[in-house]
């Protein structure tokens, strides 16, 4: 169920709470998470598995490795407040050249995906600046449905 | 199968701390760790499994580290470098491993000879780093190459293998083989950079006055360092200095300056020649001189009867022949229109004739078929005696002949050759014609320097056997 937020006058107000603060909420962090991000209004891209995007292409990415049955020990806070994130990139290219650097083995996790591009804005959550690969992390907020925004425009093979 | 893996408890390195994640993509993928004694180490998530994840990890070398961040080969050439022995693959079930010293941090160490990493464990042949420098590493980096001048030279030196045509004597290539190709090698590159230079500095050009003498320092100081030798089939490490800036003033050059070598391996060496795109762009972006200044060596070389000619890197990781440039391409990138009709020679020689004609006439005296009939003799000379006498203005001055100047004209393959032992003076050009003005710009420059300051010196006086100077 969608929860409004409306303010004394009557007016919607942006909920900025995050549609994964429970991931968050369990690890229990010593430091603040997320942190130093900010809103976003972008195009941005993200591998995704199918021509028809729905929620669960847009999830973070601890939330895939449980339904991996991927389990890791320790790591820092600011690594794990990252796995609570959605992964994107700031262009195709970059996104693309991520593939370079990946073994054969973890490239072939990648063979049937996709690249979806998107426009995110400051209504829909907050994001790390892009690192030098071009990799960011972003934290969507509760109400925000991004991947109505995306589709997919090329094959990544 | 992997016949060599050897069991560890432990890796042999003490007080291993990371120093950056390289490459971050929702986990780290490559990350540099150090120990106390400066050595550095490279860690590749190359696998991850339900329950683990699997690491290569090995030390590197700083030179090496350099080479990959400055894009001179790929992680997968830096992996599989053959500098080292072996890696380890690491197994952990961490998140992320950040001090080796906890050995918690891994569930296993195997020990493997580099040949034993198999293809898929590697990334693709395109992995080559595409981004900037990370900033803890930059004045690390710095240090490295201000103290390594040699190796940073090497590292960015284009690699040249020379090998006989001929079996006949092992892959061993003559010294002459070695002159001429350097010879030729280096002609081409100079007039390519200055080429290049002007193009992307013409501010340069117009502003400065003493245009010509900077040109010649240019040349001085962009002319390729031997900074690597190997004798058998004769290899030579040829590298442009990219340490000190040849413009004391805000360093806009610098970058030109630091790919110069490799600018002219990527624009004339290591084109393809066959295509007619290449050679469409070439004949569009340089004048006819020019070409022929940049292009005749290569072709000259890539068709000698006697040596080959590969292109390579300090590391091996790639090898390019040159070819042999087709005669026809050749003549499109060298040739006018109205050459294209001509006898286009590949090697030129001098002969002497010998006439009759009139008493007190000249040759000029003669048409084509007397030219023929008064033919007495022809003889073949490397070298031949001419007597300059021509008056000519450099600068502003006046320098009149007085004596006919002994000279000594030469030709090797298409450049011509003027020798002046009177005043210790030789050019060349492959432009017959602009040969004098070189050397006339040598008489005007020996002149400035020896005789205009000191004319009671004894080049002076010699000078002033041959010439009269005016404003």
């Amino acid at each position: 169920m969608e929860v409004k937020i409306i303010d004394e006058r009557g007016e919607d107000v942006l909920d900025t709470r995050f549609k994964y603060q429970y991931l968050i909420d369990e690890l229990e962090l010593a430091s603040p998470c997320p942190d130093k991000c900010k809103p976003l209004n972008s195009f941005v891209y993200r591998f995704v598995d199918s021509m028809t995007l729905t929620d669960k292409d847009f999830r973070p990415t601890r939330i895939i490795d449980a339904e991996r049955g991927r389990i890791r020990r320790g790591g820092k806070d600011s690594q794990k407040c990252l796995e609570c994130a959605i992964s994107l990139f700031n262009s195709a290219e970059n996104a693309l050249k991520r593939l370079n650097f990946l073994s054969g083995k973890q490239n072939s996790d990648f063979a049937n995906k996709l690249i979806a591009i998107g426009s995110i804005t400051e209504q829909d959550g907050v994001a790390t600046d892009p690192n030098d690969s071009g990799h960011l992390s972003f934290y969507e907020y509760v109400n925000s449905k991004i991947h109505l925004t995306f589709e997919v425009f090329n094959h990544n093979s | 199968m992997i016949a060599e893996r050897t069991n560890i408890s432990s890796l042999p390195y003490r007080n291993l701390i990371k120093v950056t994640d390289l490459l971050v993509y929702e986990r780290s993928y490559l990350s540099l760790f150090e120990n106390k004694k400066g050595d550095y180490f490279l860690m590749y998530l190359f696998d991850s499994h339900q329950d683990y994840d699997e690491y290569l990890f090995w030390k590197v070398k700083l030179l090496d580290l350099y080479t990959f961040l400055y894009r001179r080969v790929s992680l997968r050439d830096l992996i599989l470098l053959d500098s080292k022995e072996f890696v380890f693959v690491i197994n952990s079930n961490c998140e992320t491993i950040e001090n080796f010293d906890y050995k918690e941090s891994y569930l296993g160490i195997n020990q493997i000879l580099i040949e034993e990493i198999e293809a898929d464990w590697l990334p693709n042949a395109n992995s080559y780093w595409d981004y900037l420098i990370p900033d803890i590493l930059i004045s690390t980096l710095e240090k490295f190459a201000s103290e390594n001048y040699i190796e940073v030279l090497r590292e960015k030196s284009v690699y040249f293998i020379l090998e006989p045509r001929s079996g006949l004597n092992s892959t061993t290539v003559s010294v002459a083989d070695i002159a001429n190709f350097l010879g030729l090698f280096t002609r081409s590159y100079l007039s390519f950079i200055i080429f290049d230079f002007q193009s992307k500095f013409p501010e340069f050009q117009i502003d400065n006055s003493n245009y010509q003498n900077s040109i010649e320092e240019l040349k001085a100081r962009l002319l390729p360092r031997v900074s690597d030798t190997q004798y058998g089939s004769f290899e030579v490490g040829l590298g442009v200095d990219s340490l000190v800036p040849i413009d004391k003033g805000d360093g806009k050059f610098f970058e030109w300056q630091k790919n110069a070598l490799e600018s002219y391996k990527n624009e004339v060496f290591e084109v393809d020649f066959e295509s007619m795109d290449v050679t469409s762009r070439i004949i569009e972006k340089y004048p006819l001189p020019v070409r022929r200044e940049i292009f005749n060596p290569i072709y000259t070389i890539s068709n000698s009867q006697r040596y080959t000619v590969k292109t390579t890197n300090r590391l091996k990781t790639y090898i390019d022949e040159l070819p042999p440039i087709p005669k026809d391409v050749k003549k499109s990138i060298t040739s006018s229109e109205d050459d294209l009709t001509e006898f286009e020679p590949e090697q030129l020689e001098f002969i002497t004739a010998t006439l009759t004609v009139p008493a007190g006439g000249n040759i000029s005296d003669l048409n084509k078929k007397a030219l023929r009939r008064n033919l007495v003799a022809v003889t073949r000379s490397d070298t031949t005696e001419v007597e300059y006498e021509k008056t000519f203005i450099s600068k502003g001055k006046t320098f009149k002949a007085i004596t006919p100047l002994p000279t000594r004209r030469a030709i090797k393959g298409l450049i011509h050759i003027l020798i002046c032992d009177v005043f210790g003076v030789e050019v060349d050009s492959p432009n017959d014609l602009e040969i004098y003005s070189k050397f006339e710009h040598e008489l005007y420059t020996y002149y400035l320097t020896k005789v205009m300051n000191n004319p009671r010196s004894p080049e002076a006086k010699i000078f002033d056997i041959y010439f009269e100077v005016s404003d």
